[in-house]
């Protein structure tokens, strides 16, 4: 065994302990008490208590669904941030959300939702993702050459295009409207249906998995574009591919959980400061402490004020913002 | 080895290089000069499949290096680029070095074998870096990093090595040392090598071969006495020069100023 083998045998069982441990906390606590001792003798023979219904089918799916969103969305980042080269950028940054965010509004303000079913906000955030990315795609591409630059301006003008038109429908509707519009922006994990969280730990892993042919081509890519073609990559078709895997897990995550902030972008980096650049290990790496830093605020959200709960995206926002400025302080690392 | 045909290229509409033709043979020290904006990058990134051609061919080993896939052609040139930024090499040199495997790579091998860390060790001890391997690439000096690009092209395995300007903001010490080098490589491994370089009297020292550009013309092809003419030069570059012999056989470039012998 080599050292770079010990480094990261350690680093994966480190954030596979932490995962676990977050994911055990989360189930134990909530603002209805299940204390330990009942929760062993209700596993085998509880099924139908009310204290079972809560642990499996309400905290055990959200779990889940933080899960595969919080390591979707990390990867998601992982990947952008490689392919720009630029420590700004998160899934949130092309505009993809932005799409899905007006059509889950229009939605909402036409009453689409009641007309169609459970099923139709997501539905509608996968059909505004899938309508950015289209745009995206078709405007930054010349001549059969993908302009990561161009990519990245016309991502931040959809942005602010479809934040704008947003703020359009808000101002035009009804008080009930504008407020599930907003908490929908700000991302909630609340009760996921069970297709869609089955669906969102497809995606994830699938992801994952898929972004792994690609550890090399990142590392490669992260030089730049020409130094990776000098190493072999064909980077047109890289690109591309690359830019549709990020597109749709950031897609899928949006439309099931709404805009959950900072993940993707704060993860990544954290994760980069711990166990260095290359993608080998940073992917899997963030997609693990992803996942347990989303079930952790989602936790946190549940408990801080229960029996109320806060929007996830404002604890996301808060602990991931104070933890990375605290390790700024602490460590030589953006130079 | 490297055959390039009626080459016409450049970036969008505008055309760069013009009807470039030349062969080169195996084990030759071919050295690229001419004054800014003559075309000398552009004809290392049309060598090395970076930009494509308009019109022309490029064939290494007779084989159209467009009808050659991406990691072939890296498995058999390597580029060394001009001195860069660090942005993005928060890496230790070792790491750095061994990113020259990436064209062997085969999909679902997500670690190294004994044998690329073996090229890369030799690479390393070849261009005397062993000692600073696990230091990061972006803490390093200008000239310890490129000599790290030079360890990471050979760990490539390459027959024909490209570099761009290796010596541009370099101490004399450093440029001497990588040219040197280069030219050890070229003789004891037979590496066919095609370098760009700035400074007229470091190219005549070690090419074997000279390629003038002008205007993005191919201006003349041939050895450093037949190229470094006080009149080729005083055409080319609108500068008046005097030619001397070196302590070696090779001409040396005086720049003439205004104030001194022409008064």
């Amino acid at each position: 065994m080599d050292k770079k083998r010990i480094h990261w045998s350690f680093f994966i069982s480190l954030f596979s302990v932490i995962l676990l441990a977050v994911s055990a906390l989360s189930f134990l606590l909530g603002p209805s008490h299940i204390p330990f001792s009942k929760i062993i003798s209700l596993i085998p023979n509880g099924k139908g208590t009310i204290e079972y219904t809560i642990l499996f089918d309400i905290r055990l799916p959200r779990i889940l669904l933080a899960f595969a969103i919080g390591g979707a969305l990390s990867i998601a980042g992982v990947i952008l941030q490689a392919m720009f080269r630029n420590p700004l950028v998160e899934p949130y940054t092309l505009g993809i959300s932005g799409g899905a965010a007006l059509f889950v509004s229009l939605n909402m303000v036409l009453k689409l939702n009641q007309r169609f079913g459970l099923l139709s906000l997501p539905t509608s955030g996968i059909l505004g993702s899938i309508a950015v990315i289209l745009i995206l795609y078709v405007l930054s591409i010349k001549k059969g050459v993908l302009k990561i630059q161009g990519l990245l301006l016309t991502g931040v003008m959809i942005s602010f295009i479809s934040s704008s038109l947003i703020m359009l429908i808000m101002a035009v509707s009804h008080t009930e409207d504008l407020h599930r519009i907003v908490f929908w922006i700000m991302g909630s994990l609340e009760e996921p249906n069970s297709l869609l969280l089955k669906l969102m730990l497809l995606v994830s892993f699938w992801g994952l998995g898929v972004s792994y042919l690609f550890c090399f081509d990142l590392n490669a890519l992260s030089l730049g574009e020409e130094e990776a073609l000098h190493l072999g990559i064909n980077v047109e078709r890289t690109k591309k591919f690359l830019f549709l895997l990020a597109s749709m897990l950031t897609g899928f995550s949006v439309s099931i959980a709404g805009i959950i902030g900072f993940v993707g972008l704060f993860v990544p980096h954290f994760v980069r400061m711990m166990v260095g650049i290359d993608h080998r290990i940073l992917l899997i790496s963030a997609f693990l402490c992803g996942a347990s830093f989303l079930i952790l605020c989602d936790t946190l959200a549940r408990i801080v004020i229960s029996p109320l709960e806060l929007p996830v995206g404002v604890i996301t926002g808060i602990v991931g913002g104070g933890v990375f400025i605290y390790a700024l302080t602490k460590r030589r690392y953006l130079h | 080895m490297l055959a390039v045909k009626g080459l016409t290229c450049g970036y969008n509409k505008k055309f760069i290089l013009k009807n470039i033709n030349f062969k080169l043979k195996k084990h030759t020290f071919l050295g690229i000069i001419g004054p800014n904006g003559s075309g000398k990058t552009t004809l290392l990134k049309a060598i090395t499949k970076v930009i494509k051609p308009h019109y022309g061919k490029i064939l290494f080993e007779g084989k159209d290096i467009w009808q050659m896939g991406f990691r072939e052609v890296a498995q058999k040139m390597a580029f060394v680029p001009q001195a860069q930024l660090s942005y993005g090499l928060d890496m230790p040199v070792e790491e750095f070095v061994l990113l020259g495997r990436i064209p062997y790579q085969k999909a679902f091998q997500f670690l190294e074998t004994k044998y690329d860390k073996l090229r890369a060790k030799e690479a390393m001890d070849l261009v005397n870096i062993s000692n600073i391997k696990d230091r990061f690439v972006s803490e390093l000096s200008g000239g310890e990093r490129q000599l790290a690009y030079l360890a990471r092209a050979l760990t490539q395995e390459p027959k024909l090595l490209l570099l761009d300007e290796p010596t541009a903001h370099l101490d004399i010490a450093h440029q001497v040392r990588i040219l040197d080098l280069i030219k050890n490589l070229n003789n004891s491994f037979k590496l066919t090598v095609i370098i760009v370089l700035h400074d007229l009297n470091l190219a005549s020292q070690y090419c074997d071969e000279l390629i003038l550009l002008n205007n993005g013309y191919l201006y003349k092809m041939g050895p450093p006495e037949e190229i470094l003419t006080a009149e080729i030069i005083e055409h080319v570059y609108q500068t008046k020069v005097i030619i001397e012999k070196n302590i070696s056989p090779r001409p040396y470039i005086f720049w003439v100023f205004d104030k001194g012998l022409s008064s």
